[in-house]
């Protein structure tokens, strides 16, 4: 039986190191990934979290946590993310602290909900199947870039077509996409 | 792709409702993915505070930009989980990270044929050091660690600095006493996949072949068995130069460089690699350079974009196939299963097999092939012959061209 956040958090408190290291089981996959969303650098984003971690450990009993481990998790994920972008000024114009205010508000409680769906089998097979029913050529295109991480440019190049063709079945790839999938949102 | 051309068609031109929430959406999208401009930003944001429902949309396609994330990422933070607790751990407490120099893990690896012991030379107790003579200029004797996986076995070592090496079949990897503390020289012959931990003062440097791959803090591949003709490097993440030879390349994530080794006599190979019309078509100033090298010099192949797991999985005791010929498939089987293996119909060599394998036998890859192509095995003593089937054979001729 799997102990609920806040017994571990008891537990972690006591310095009880297993209930820490499964703490750091139970979020890392996530925290990372949440991480990597807003730095796009796979090491740092793991580095990050693990400093979170560390300094948690080391602040065990000075931590007030009145909100639930999780969103305080994600919160100083969020402003080690920031600190970090800050210091290195280079992906600042990727980045818009204020709107990723309003996204971490609405989607606080939804990376859970997201990370529950992507491990989910089924949840994977309708996601490929509903990219499998798009129009073959706006399938190409949203695969060459959601997957690929090519550019429009890029994208426009390798398929000899108008950037702005590649533009307009992006756009509709992902309408097509949000009607399908309605039930995951 | 230039911010300017997202700008100009993005914001301007909202005549229409249909076309405003089209806009929007890509707006998102770019967002998401990190190509919006600062301009952009703000109609985001403005258009964000609007209404509720305006939210509403952009969590929806926050959701579906989430679900669509490739799971080649997905599990990547995932594997790397027991390594990032190690040192998580490690930083808690010192002795932790003490108990762990110097280790090797040995990895045991499916044989059915054989369930002989796997041979593993361990580095410390039992790792068989020898003294470099050649190096006789310095006062200290450089004591050399050698680290073999044998065919049939795979092996995985924990370097001083932290830095990890998965050994694929029938690799051979030596490392210096000096290890970490002058430099990070390390020397392979086969395949390995390398962990390296970040040190920008002391680059990692992988002698294989008469080349130097020189890493910083990255993870990536290394195939160059003596025995083939090629030098397959494949980078996941971070950077990693090649040099020597009279190259100087440097590679991208995603990107994978064959070289051919003959290439390094200026002898045209007009093998796979060079007739090859793969080579990768790239955009981009600094790009177009490297294209040039590549027409130079005939036998270097770059694939840019790659699914890196069809290189990597092997350390995961996954095996990705992707249109790869049977000569090379039974090379691979030789080194994984310690086995020989004759195709007597040669005409086999040229079919191509797509699929993945996880912990399958010997006997079990050899029966998926069968099913796939008009062929036939037999098992003797350590040899494995593969012969064509001809009544199989004329079926299948007669079904593609039909």
């Amino acid at each position: 039986m799997a102990l609920s956040d806040k017994e571990i958090w008891e537990k972690i408190k006591k310095s009880d190191i297993k209930s820490f290291e499964s703490l750091f089981c139970r979020y890392h996959d996530r925290l990372c990934l949440y991480s990597n969303d807003l730095i796009r650098d796979e090491d740092v984003s793991e580095e990050i979290v693990n400093d979170v971690f560390l300094k948690i450990w080391d602040k065990r009993d000075q931590i007030q946590i009145n909100t639930g481990i999780k969103p305080y998790l994600f919160r100083c994920v969020f402003n080690a993310c920031i600190d970090y972008i800050n210091l290195n000024h280079k992906i600042t114009q990727h980045f818009d602290t204020e709107i990723d205010q309003i996204i971490n508000e609405l989607a606080g409680s939804d990376e859970d909900y997201i990370f529950s769906l992507l491990q989910s089998k089924e949840v994977e097979k309708d996601v490929l199947n509903a990219i499998d029913l798009l129009p073959k050529q706006c399938r190409i295109i949203f695969c060459l870039s959601r997957f690929e991480l090519l550019t429009y440019n890029e994208i426009s190049e390798r398929l000899n077509i108008s950037v702005n063709t590649v533009k307009t079945q992006i756009s509709r790839a992902l309408d097509s996409l949000r009607k399908k999938l309605v039930k995951y949102l | 792709m230039s911010p300017a051309l997202v700008n100009n068609s993005v914001i301007s031109d909202m005549n229409t409702q249909e076309n405003s929430e089209q806009r929007y959406r890509l707006l998102i999208y770019n967002y998401l993915s990190h190509k919006t401009t600062a301009e952009e930003k703000e109609v985001l944001l403005d258009w964000l505070k609007q209404s509720e429902e305006n939210r509403k949309l952009f969590s929806d396609y926050k959701k579906i930009f989430d679900l669509t994330v490739s799971s080649d990422q997905k599990s990547r933070f995932s594997y790397r989980k027991p390594e990032a607790l190690k040192r998580l751990k490690s930083k808690i407490d010192p002795s932790v990270s003490d108990a762990r120099r110097l280790k090797i893990k040995r990895l045991k690896y499916y044989l059915q044929t054989a369930a002989a012991a796997i041979l593993i030379f361990l580095i410390g107790a039992l790792t068989s050091f020898w003294i470099s003579r050649n190096q006789s200029v310095q006062n200290l004797s450089i004591t050399k660690y050698e680290v073999i996986a044998p065919r049939g076995g795979k092996s995985e070592v924990v370097l001083p600095d932290g830095s990890k090496v998965w050994l694929n079949a029938g690799s051979n990897f030596r490392y210096g006493a000096d290890y970490g503390i002058n430099n990070r020289d390390v020397y392979l012959e086969g395949e390995g996949y390398f962990s390296v931990m970040k040190n920008p003062a002391n680059p990692f440097v992988v002698n294989t072949s008469g080349l130097e791959i020189k890493a910083f803090g990255t993870s990536f591949n290394v195939k160059a068995y003596p025995e083939e003709k090629f030098v397959i490097t494949t980078l996941v993440e971070g950077t990693v130069k090649i040099e020597g030879k009279g190259l100087n390349l440097s590679l991208k994530p995603k990107e994978v460089v064959v070289l051919s080794k003959e290439s390094y006599e200026i002898k045209p190979d007009v093998d796979k690699v060079t007739t090859t019309s793969q080579l990768s078509e790239r955009t981009g100033r600094d790009r177009s350079e490297k294209k040039e090298d590549i027409s130079f010099s005939k036998s270097v192949q770059v694939k840019s974009n790659v699914n890196t797991n069809i290189y990597t999985s092997w350390k995961d005791n996954y095996w990705i196939i992707e249109s790869e010929s049977l000569r090379n498939i039974a090379s691979i089987l030789e080194r994984k299963f310690d086995v020989t293996i004759r195709i007597l119909s040669p005409e086999l060599n040229q079919y191509t097999f797509t699929g993945t394998f996880y912990k399958e036998t010997l006997e079990q890859i050899l029966d998926i092939l069968k099913l796939t192509a008009p062929l036939g095995y037999e098992i003797k003593e350590g040899i494995v012959v593969i012969k064509g089937e001809q009544k199989r054979k004329s079926i299948y001729d007669n079904f593609k061209t039909n």
